[in-house]
């Protein structure tokens, strides 16, 4: 057999059609190591029933604990040899499917004169302890978050929807690089057609190689030159588990601690766990922080810069004086004053992802408060600038979702640049665009603004107001979205 | 017909309405006390139900073929040269229609915020959110239509702020003159109801046609009201005297308004007003652009869009619109829209009488 040359398919097709040589298990062995030319392999040479019997496997891969137990069953249980490698091992005589086995973690057994392979279960689940989310924070809910490992992010779940309809449907995408994805949805509750589409469009990807879960989100959106994100990423259970009761699907990336939400619409990117968590009081009122959170994130620099550079008299009389005085030193536009002070602060947050723990608290003061007030000094920028600033800040981390947060951060500058332009028309022809834009956006056949439009006044008591959760789990509402 | 059915109801009564209150609602009180004073608020409850009359006809003769488009539907009754010749005018008429309104809005934007742009500049920023519209057919338009209703009722609402200084003896007695003076305005009112020419065109598009008749009546009453609003709280306000001699009542009432944090709300009011009249243009733009693709049965349509915007462009660059020549467009305009929306009816009568 020449596996020396040839390309990769060269290989496949060699080995899709062949089979071990009978018995000999001093061929099965060069065969292995051709395929697997790399010096993680392992080789344990036994004796089986007097038989010659070589067991193959890469370390790392498997549980050695459990290589060696079943190594100590074998030799102890060698008269009823036939019944224990039935019950323990699947017998397969195909190339491809001893590879597989092989990477999957799997140990192959080889036996003198026997024509085909065992391939016995010794994975090592590597799997870090749950630990609780980073990213998507929550006061009341739950602290595990999802981990690597499909099966143990399956398992998670299923212990939020304790009912057998939760069903999983599990494919491979990938060409060179396999990948698991498993499809979970709750049925009866989903529709229908929804999972077939979504069932057609992982099959239609080609892509190799797919390194997390926010990838793959990236390449079943619809629009990808969007400033909004479409798809919700989230690591925590308890918010899948909530999505899944809605009749969402949840996409989960074999090796991504994160998974896909699908469709998921506008809103979704605005709602924590901690608003069902919470009275109908708090809950309101802190959705619609959120809402404000969301205009000063996009327009208030930009509202700054029209009322200075063009429609000053909105601001009453004593607030104009002292942005006056507070401006008199600085010699920059007021665009260039801005985009010198969000800049900064851009650069600092991403600065405080980079750096170990310690030091990013220092980063942060020395980048806040020392730059912030030494530039004021040095007249760089002015008191209301800086403050403006922050406040942009600090609104835009109130939103929930981290992939819309730093969404709406970057389309605030183009707002910034039309604003000093054309003043509050500018903002206004700005709005309009993104309302648009917003408007256009579909989300595997519903649409990205529901329940605004198209209007579902019955889906409305969730949006601003969260009433309270007796009247939101009416039978009639709660299979609705 | 290209595209699929469905409009519901409620997007279908506020598009009739989106695109009744635009412009005109500015400008309205003072060209009713200039033709019959102050008690001329009554008429437009009249032109309202006028209407009502003609949008209800409308609707019964676009019963007759519910699912055929624009061209189909002219060819249907007319013969094929007439009903293209019609609907070839008509589209010009939109298109105008608006291009007016959109040079019109400028206009006042120049006049009160932006007074050193130019009129080309702000209409080369406004094509691009038109642009989008325009282009995204009833469906977008419909769905923006639909988010941007909560602004108009938000001005309106703060219309009321304005009532501190309102004095009602301004309206008193109800009928001053007489009610001939009243008859004689009605044709005025009628002309800002102009808006639902474009029934013609919707109409194939709404999912629940049955529910037309009462959506044209809630749209028709709906802007009846808000125009009964604007102006009797204009009058009541403004002097008889006063109100002939003040070109934008409306806009001119809230720059009155004044709160603590915020001084000269009416800028801030007309720049969100803005959104409300976009509607206006956009739903035009889209209805003259449907008869001229479907006419000329033309394939790529954002190509043709764009190539329009361009003459739009060089057409202000041009020409320098001002308010006296937006004026005398505006006079052309209501002519040719009065005699559509009585013309057309009898022409479809007696076409479809000649068909028989």
């Amino acid at each position: 057999m020449d596996l020396q040359n040839g390309s990769f398919k060269n290989k496949y097709k060699i080995r899709s059609t062949t089979i071990n040589i009978d018995g000999n298990i001093e061929e099965n062995e060069e065969l292995i190591r051709k395929i697997f030319s790399t010096s993680d392999i392992r080789k344990k040479s036994l004796i089986i029933n007097k038989k010659q019997a070589f067991l193959f496997y890469l370390t790392g891969l498997v549980d050695e604990q459990k290589v060696d137990s079943f190594v100590n069953h074998i030799s102890a249980s060698s008269d009823e040899l036939e019944v224990f490698m039935s019950n323990n091992a699947v017998r397969s005589n195909k190339i491809v499917d001893i590879e597989k086995s092989i990477l999957a973690g799997k140990s192959i057994l080889f036996l003198e004169n026997e024509p085909s392979a065992y391939i016995f279960s010794t994975e090592n689940l590597m799997q870090r302890p749950f630990s609780p989310p980073t990213i998507d924070n929550s006061l009341k809910g739950t602290k595990i978050s999802f981990v690597e490992t499909y099966q143990t992010n399956i398992a998670l779940l299923r212990q939020y929807i304790t009912t057998s309809s939760f069903r999983t449907d599990q494919t491979e995408i990938g060409t060179e690089n396999k990948r698991t994805v498993s499809i979970a949805y709750i049925d009866g509750v989903v529709d229908k057609e929804l999972l077939s589409e979504i069932q057609k469009k992982i099959s239609e990807i080609k892509e190799d190689s797919i390194l997390n879960v926010n990838q793959l989100a990236q390449l079943m959106e619809r629009n990808p030159f969007s400033p909004f994100p479409q798809l919700l990423t989230t690591e925590r259970p308890d918010e899948a588990a909530s999505a899944l009761l809605k009749g969402r699907v949840i996409l989960i990336l074999d090796r991504s601690a994160e998974v896909v939400v699908l469709p998921s619409n506008f809103l979704s990117f605005f709602q924590s766990i901690d608003d069902y968590s919470s009275r109908t009081l708090v809950g309101s009122f802190n959705r619609i922080l959120r809402v404000v959170a969301l205009f000063i994130t996009l327009f208030l620099p930009g509202l700054y810069i029209a009322i200075i550079s063009f429609n000053y008299e909105i601001v009453p009389l004593k607030l104009l004086i002292s942005i006056g005085e507070s401006r008199t030193r600085v010699p920059f536009d007021p665009l260039v004053e801005a985009i010198i002070m969000e800049i900064t602060l851009e650069m600092l947050r991403e600065a405080g992802i980079r750096l170990p723990a310690p030091i990013s608290t220092t980063v942060g003061v020395v980048g806040g408060i020392v730059i912030g007030q030494a530039a004021v000094q040095a007249a760089i920028v002015s008191n209301i600038m800086v403050i403006v600033v922050a406040l942009t800040a600090i609104s835009s981390f109130i939103i929930p979702n981290f992939e819309m947060a730093s969404s709406l951060r970057v389309i605030r500058f183009p707002i910034m640049v039309m604003a000093s332009l054309f003043g509050l028309i500018g903002l206004v022809v700005s709005t309009m665009v993104l309302i648009v834009h917003g408007l256009t956006l579909t989300n595997f056949k519903t649409s990205y603004t529901v329940p605004f439009s198209p209007l579902k006044i019955s889906q409305l008591n969730d949006t601003l107001f969260r009433i309270p959760l007796r009247f939101l789990w009416n039978k009639k509402n709660k299979r609705n979205e | 017909m290209n595209g699929k059915i469905n409009i519901s109801i409620l997007q279908f009564i506020l598009m009739i309405f989106g695109v009744q209150i635009g412009i005109g609602m500015l400008a309205l009180p003072r060209e009713l006390a200039n033709k019959s004073g102050t008690s001329s608020w009554i008429a437009i409850i009249f032109g309202g139900i006028i209407c009502t009359i003609i949008s209800i006809t409308f609707i019964k003769i676009r019963e007759k073929a519910p699912t055929k488009s624009f061209v189909d539907f002219f060819t249907f009754y007319l013969g094929k040269i007439l009903g293209k010749i019609i609907v070839f005018l008509f589209s010009i008429y939109f298109l105008y229609m608006g291009y007016t309104v959109i040079v019109r809005t400028i206009l006042y934007i120049q006049s009160y915020i932006l007074q050193q742009t130019s009129v080309t500049i702000v209409l080369l920023i406004f094509l691009v959110p038109t642009f989008q519209l325009v282009s995204g057919g009833v469906h977008l338009i419909a769905k923006y239509i639909e988010t941007i209703f909560p602004i108009i009722v938000f001005v309106l609402l703060m219309l009321l702020f304005t009532l501190k200084d309102m004095n009602i003896y301004f309206i008193l007695p109800i009928i001053k003159d007489g009610w001939l003076p009243i008859f004689k305005t009605i044709p005025t009112t009628t002309m800002s109801f102009l808006g639902i020419e474009v029934i013609f065109i919707i109409y194939p598009y709404l999912k629940e046609k049955e529910k037309a008749i009462k959506g044209v009546i809630i749209a028709n009453a709906m802007s009846t009201f808000t125009y009964l609003f604007v102006t009797l709280i204009c009058f009541v306000v403004y002097s008889p005297y006063e109100i002939s001699r003040i070109y934008e009542p409306v806009i001119d009432i809230l720059s009155v308004l004044e709160f603590q944090y915020v001084e000269r709300l009416d800028f801030v009011l007309l720049s969100l007003f803005l959104l409300v009249i976009s509607k206006t243009w956009v739903t035009y733009l889209w209805v003259g652009m449907c008869g001229i693709t479907e006419l000329f049965k033309l394939k790529s349509y954002v190509f043709v869009l764009f190539i329009l915007f361009v003459v739009f462009v060089l057409m202000t660059y041009i020409l320098i619109p001002t308010f006296s020549t937006t004026n005398i467009w505006i006079n052309y305009i209501t002519i040719t829209g009065i005699c559509i929306i009585i013309g057309m009816p009898i022409i479809l009568w007696i076409g479809g009488l000649i068909k028989k």
